[in-house]
């Protein structure tokens, strides 16, 4: 796939700008790492280029298609479709299980069909066989963070986001987690992630840094 | 699997914060029971003082002077009371001009000792004559009660063919009256010729002076030419030595019922303003649970949700609460009504409150349930337009 970011900036408030003018391309299937210290833009950038937050100037572009130009039905068809995200910290619903919880993209999507098997496949291939049922405060932090990267791949999308996906794991977790991504990039699956967590980059193919809502070369 | 929908997906949110949803729920049963409430109260009330004047069938008694009110109180409430004119000045007063109709009645109050079954207005009437008790007779007795015989009032207690005990009399009960809602339905109902000789027994028992021929009032319609209000002054003026007094029925009910307008108006908008006034709390308690649910409803939008699918969800969410708590409430209502019903019928004093048909109750308890299911969904508008915007923000804070 083909991910462009055009002079995407964003401030929240007037005056204050969290991003500055920022430009990138990236294509094939990538595994993008996004760095920089705390409050550098990171997460807003991310936001924007998964399609959550509209940036104040500039444009994001999937295989050429603008994000900007769609409307809020048909960018959330497009998202449900394209884009997998994995949000920071614990995210599964708790008043799903965790089957419910992975199918939960397919059924926003509103796509026809029984989801169950490949729900289960794909936590399965997280190692978490016999978790289905179980509710996620019965989990443990790195297996929820492995449970909502299968929830993120539900619908195979082209790109999966994920905003420090190893940040409240043990290094033995981190470095699961990290593989699974592997495996994602394996499945054809792009990734793009910001993380603190600089063993992360060893698995990437492609590092950005950010600082001060701008992206160093 | 079966499929999550916003239906399935609100449901299992309910099931999961369950105090939270009993609280919504409450307001909304409290609501539906006000509404159900008031509607009915209203409708009773109504139908109370509609058919008042119908029920007496009579535009005007004539009474004997100073016992207006006796009167009254016998016609409304059933307040047992007894008093006379002679019935020369009866046959006078018969006589008058502008009546179209006219049947005398003898009033005996029956005394609460061992020789009757209960005190109670007992009223003597002239079947030949009478259409007042006539209509209200729930089958035929043909030419009245006869003889050692007694027609009852709906909430007197004796079924047709058992015997009651009056002034050490036994009578045979010959008939039932429908259910009246005023105080026909504690009385008994004899003719002429026995009340007079139950009167005998009575003034035997009281020691009281009772005239000859004594008579208590004379209903009477007048015809539709006359001024029902000249009709009364003539007759007070023309028989100012007897001294004798009128009851209009047209006066007495309009007095009942302009106060009943008032009553109803204040019932009417007590139950607007709780309308509205649940709206507003429920639009505070969704909004202070939507800054709760933040994160959740950030992940939905995250997952690909539409703004427009997280309305769904809190719309579906408001509606399904507020349609527990509303057939809840209303549910609560009518337990409260039909056994209030149960004990009203078996009490005297309330002459105002005529129980309505069965499809009405259940059209006023329908639109209750319906009036207070909509203000949950009602209520839930303002968050459900917010949350988008909202939900988008809270993706990038952490935290459940
Ligand atoms: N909703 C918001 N309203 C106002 N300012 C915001 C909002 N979200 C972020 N910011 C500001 O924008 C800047 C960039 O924030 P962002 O969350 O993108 O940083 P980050 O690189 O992800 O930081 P961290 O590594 O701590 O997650 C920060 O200065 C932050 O205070
Ligand atoms: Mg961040």
């Amino acid at each position: 796939m083909l991910l462009e970011v055009k002079n995407v900036s964003k401030s929240y408030k007037a005056g204050i700008s969290a991003l500055e003018s920022t430009s990138f391309n990236v294509m094939g299937t990538f595994n993008a790492c996004l760095t920089g210290p705390s409050g550098s833009g990171k997460s807003t950038l991310l936001n924007i280029i998964s399609g959550l937050l509209p940036p104040s100037s500039g444009e994001v572009f999937f295989d050429g298609a603008s994000l900007a130009t769609l409307d809020d039905a048909a960018l959330s068809r497009f998202r449900c479709e394209n884009i997998g995200c994995v949000p920071q910290g614990r995210s599964m619903l708790a008043s799903l299980t965790v089957l419910e919880n992975v199918c939960l993209p397919f059924y926003l999507a509103k796509k026809k069909g029984d989801p169950k098997d490949r729900a289960t496949e794909l936590l399965a291939l997280m190692g978490l066989d016999g978790f289905s049922n179980r509710r996620p405060k019965e989990l443990s932090g790195g297996e929820l963070r492995r449970a909502a990267i299968a929830r993120g791949l539900m619908n195979q999308p082209k790109l999966l986001v994920a905003d420090e996906p190893t940040s409240d794991l043990d290094p033995a977790n981190a470095e699961a987690v990290m593989a699974l991504f592997a495996k994602a990039i394996d499945a054809g699956v792009s990734v793009l992630l910001a993380t603190h967590d600089m063993n992360c980059l060893k698995h990437c193919s492609i590092h950005l840094t950010m600082e001060k809502g701008r992206l160093l070369a | 699997m079966k499929p999550l929908t916003a239906f399935r997906l609100s449901i299992k949110n309910i099931i999961r914060r369950p105090g939270r949803s009993l609280c919504l729920a409450a307001v909304s049963a409290l609501l539906s029971f006000a509404l159900a409430g008031g509607s009915l109260l209203a409708e009773c009330l109504k139908n109370g003082t509609k058919s008042m004047s119908d029920r007496l069938g009579a535009d005007a008694l004539i009474v004997p002077g100073g016992y207006e009110s006796k009167a009254q109180g016998a016609l409304l409430r059933g307040e047992p009371s007894a008093f006379f004119f002679e019935g020369e000045l009866a046959d006078r007063l018969l006589d008058s001009y502008g009546i179209e109709q006219a049947s005398p009645q003898l009033f005996i109050a029956t005394l609460d000792s061992e020789h009757c079954a209960f005190p109670v207005q007992m009223i003597g009437y002239d079947p030949s004559t009478d259409f007042v008790v006539a209509p209200w007779l729930s089958q035929s007795v043909p030419g009245g009660p006869a003889k050692g015989e007694v027609i009852v009032g709906a909430d007197i207690d004796g079924r047709k063919g058992e015997t009651l005990e009056f002034f050490g009399s036994y009578y045979l009960v010959a008939g039932k009256l429908e259910k009246t809602g005023i105080g026909f339905d504690t009385t008994v109902f004899l003719n002429m010729d026995q009340a007079r000789e139950a009167l005998d027994d009575y003034a035997g028992l009281v020691g009281a002076y009772i005239p000859e021929d004594a008579i208590s009032t004379i209903a009477v319609n007048v015809s539709p030419a006359v001024d029902i209000n000249d009709f009364s002054r003539r007759i007070r003026y023309g028989f100012r030595e007897e001294d004798v007094g009128v009851v209009l029925t047209q006066a007495m009910l309009g007095n009942i019922a302009s106060k009943m307008d008032s009553l109803l108006a204040v019932i009417r908008v007590i139950t607007m303003f709780l309308w509205v006034a649940s709206i507003g709390v429920l639009a505070i308690l969704f909004s202070a649970i939507l800054g709760e649910r933040k994160r959740e409803f950030g992940i939905y939008r995250a997952l690909g949700a539409s703004r427009k699918k997280l309305s769904a969800l809190v719309l579906v969410e408001a509606s399904f609460v507020s349609l527990i708590g509303s057939i809840a409430g209303t549910a609560l209502l009518s337990l409260f009504y039909f056994s209030l019903n149960a004990l009203i019928g078996l009490s005297i004093d309330m002459p105002y409150l005529a129980p309505t048909s069965a499809g009405t109750i259940a059209w006023l308890l329908g639109s209750a349930i319906i009036a207070s299911f909509l203000a949950g969904p009602a209520a839930s508008l303002f968050t459900a337009a917010r949350i988008g915007k909202m939900a988008t923000d809270a993706i990038m804070r952490e935290g459940e």
